[in-house]
């Protein structure tokens, strides 16, 4: 599977059986994307897991690792923390990436340590009505899009994992990227496995060549449209693309149009986001999407 | 094709000086082969006196010498003068597709563009400043003073046809871009004939992408490559992606100010001058330390 896109509520602690839902929803997602719920002690049980009773912490996680060919050479753990945000009702959702783990719960190696939040729901909303959320990966990448009608940011997210691709959009050993937004901004953290280091670039790594107005169409008198790559610059390594994110004028598309794009030396198709999403190019510019790889 | 550099006095407060400075400007624009046209009125610097604070002394027309300027011309109009500070210079540019005979721009429109900020209180020193100026004759790169130590003073401009995929100028239109040493804006208008969107996108950031956060030692290169980033533009209805010729942007640690650069661009290896840090902000991000390199030749 390369693709899912599923419906749930969003609720931390009105009953045990939604949080135990949304909590549930997302490891299934991930799950059906081919990544490994590693073996660490301490993870959560969906079945048995109580309603948070803290704010704005984690209340409980799950480890999980690529399953590709490189994960042999060039690990990638990350750790999804499940829990309650600022207000009644609402969720917490935060992703730690590293090398390894330590096989309790703790990322270890490169990356270790940062945490980002991709939900903290700082004010209460409709959570009793479920949300769209999509996933899509080619083994090598994963991105995971949050309650994307969610009326506020703090109600949803996404991340992406992916890493580093050859010009072709196969994948190579030289590192990988994760990058987090929460609706309405984002930022990347590129880290290179060749030298282990770390670089970090606020907002998106895109150019959205004109500056947009609300509702503003870049469609050109040919009837195409420009959608514009993610860059991924590593000192002293290379310069490459992600495959599984592009920006692209919201007003061009609407949500869940998928679109044809000519990207990494084929045709790819790629699951548009539309307003629902903004802020996604470097330039910070509201009008400006994602679109989400669906599938080659 | 040609490129002309030349170094004089920042401080305009006396005539002589005042004269020097303008003069250079006029001296370089005909020496990279634009045209001085008939408009009346235009200054003589061998009689115009220095203008007092916040006025312009007069003014200049030029137009574009190329095999588009029949189709799709470029004229502007130059206003010499001091900033609110009576020792700083002042130059405003009009852009249009004609004149009227008297100095007055006419057709499409880009008006009044400062290429030189209002400035401190702190008077101009009376060491000479490094100003270069360049043209394809499709398009105009210009630094100003850029080893001024006064930042409102030290500024670039480009006008630039839209390019063909290799560096070609193409009738589609054109575009401005300036900026003044250390202001987190950097100023782009363009204008697109084919649709006649005119004075459409202006734009206060810089439309390059530096992929990373720049820090002051933060180097760009791959295996001995520094990594430069075009400027490109896309207009709503347009003919696709128009691409700029004139200058690039990269991180201001891989290259110092003043140095040449021979630099694959659209197509062709070409010479730019980088700026290092004496200019900044120039990318999508407004980064302190995301620079430019303006073209001199091919």
């Amino acid at each position: 599977m390369t693709n899912a896109l599923r419906s749930f509520r969003v609720d931390a602690t009105s009953d045990v059986a939604a949080f135990r839902l949304w909590g549930s929803s997302i490891s299934t997602m991930i799950s059906d994307m081919g990544f490994v719920k590693t073996s660490d002690t301490g993870q959560v049980d969906w079945a048995t897991v109580a309603s948070p009773t803290t704010w704005t912490a984690i209340w409980c996680y799950e480890v999980w690792r690529f399953n590709d060919s490189l994960q042999g050479t060039t690990p990638i753990f990350f750790k999804i923390g499940y829990g309650r945000g600022n207000n009644s009702g609402t969720c917490l959702l935060s992703i730690e990436c590293g090398s390894g783990s330590n096989g309790s719960g703790t990322i270890t190696g490169i990356g270790t340590g940062l945490i980002r939040y991709i939900l903290l729901g700082a004010i209460n909303y409709d959570n009793s009505n479920p949300k769209t959320h999509l996933v899509s990966s080619d083994g090598s990448g994963l991105f995971l899009v949050h309650g994307i009608e969610a009326a506020t940011s703090g109600h949803k997210g996404a991340f992406l994992i992916e890493r580093l691709r050859n010009n072709d959009g196969t994948p190579n050993s030289d590192g990988f990227i994760v990058r987090s937004c929460n609706g309405t901004g984002s930022d990347l953290r590129v880290y290179d496995r060749i030298n282990n280091l770390s670089y970090y670039a606020t907002g998106g790594n895109a150019i959205m060549p004109f500056s947009l107005t609300s509702g503003q169409s870049t469609i050109q008198s040919n009837g195409q449209f420009p959608t514009a790559p993610v860059h991924v610059l590593t000192p002293g390594v290379s310069i490459t693309k992600s495959k599984l994110i592009l920006c692209y004028a919201a007003a061009d598309l609407g949500l869940f149009a998928k679109q044809q794009v000519y990207h990494q030396g084929q045709l790819r198709t790629y699951n548009c986001l539309g307003t629902y999403f903004g802020g996604q190019d470097s330039a910070a510019q509201v009008p400006v999407s994602f679109a989400m790889w669906w599938n080659d | 094709m040609a490129k002309i550099a030349w170094a004089c006095n920042g401080n305009m407060a006396a005539t002589a000086q005042f004269r020097i400075w303008g003069k250079a400007i006029s001296d370089g624009l005909a020496a990279i082969g634009m045209i001085k046209t008939a408009d009346t009125g235009q200054i003589d610097w061998t009689t115009v006196n220095k203008p007092a604070a916040t006025t312009f002394a007069g003014y200049e027309v030029w137009r574009f010498n190329d095999s588009l300027q029949s189709t799709v011309p470029i004229f502007f109009n130059l206003s010499y003068g001091c900033t609110n500070n009576p020792t700083h210079p002042k130059l405003n540019m009009t852009v249009g597709s004609g004149s009227d005979g008297s100095g007055n721009i006419t057709g499409v429109q880009i008006n009044t563009i400062g290429l030189i900020a209002n400035g401190t209180a702190t008077p101009e020193d009376n060491s000479s400043k490094l100003s270069f100026m360049a043209s394809d004759g499709s398009g105009i790169s210009f630094i100003h003073q850029i080893d001024n130590s006064l930042s409102s003073i030290r500024s670039i401009f480009i006008i630039d046809r839209f390019r063909n995929v290799d560096g070609s100028p193409n009738n589609n239109g054109f575009i401005i871009m300036w900026k003044y040493g250390n202001e987190t804006n950097m100023w782009t208008y363009y204008q697109d004939r084919k649709t006649s969107l005119l004075n459409h996108g202006t734009i206060s950031r810089g439309m390059a992408l530096m992929p990373l956060d720049l820090t002051a030692g933060l180097s760009l290169a791959i295996s001995g490559t520094v990594y430069f980033m075009p400027y490109n533009f896309i207009v709503p209805g347009g003919s696709g992606i128009q691409r700029v010729k004139m200058i690039l942007c990269y991180a201001a640690s891989d290259f110092g100010f003043n140095s040449d650069q021979m630099i694959t661009h659209l197509g062709a290896s070409r010479k730019y001058k980088t700026l290092g840090t004496n200019l900044g902000y120039c990318d999508s991000r407004s980064q302190q330390y995301a620079t430019a390199a303006l073209w001199q030749e091919d």
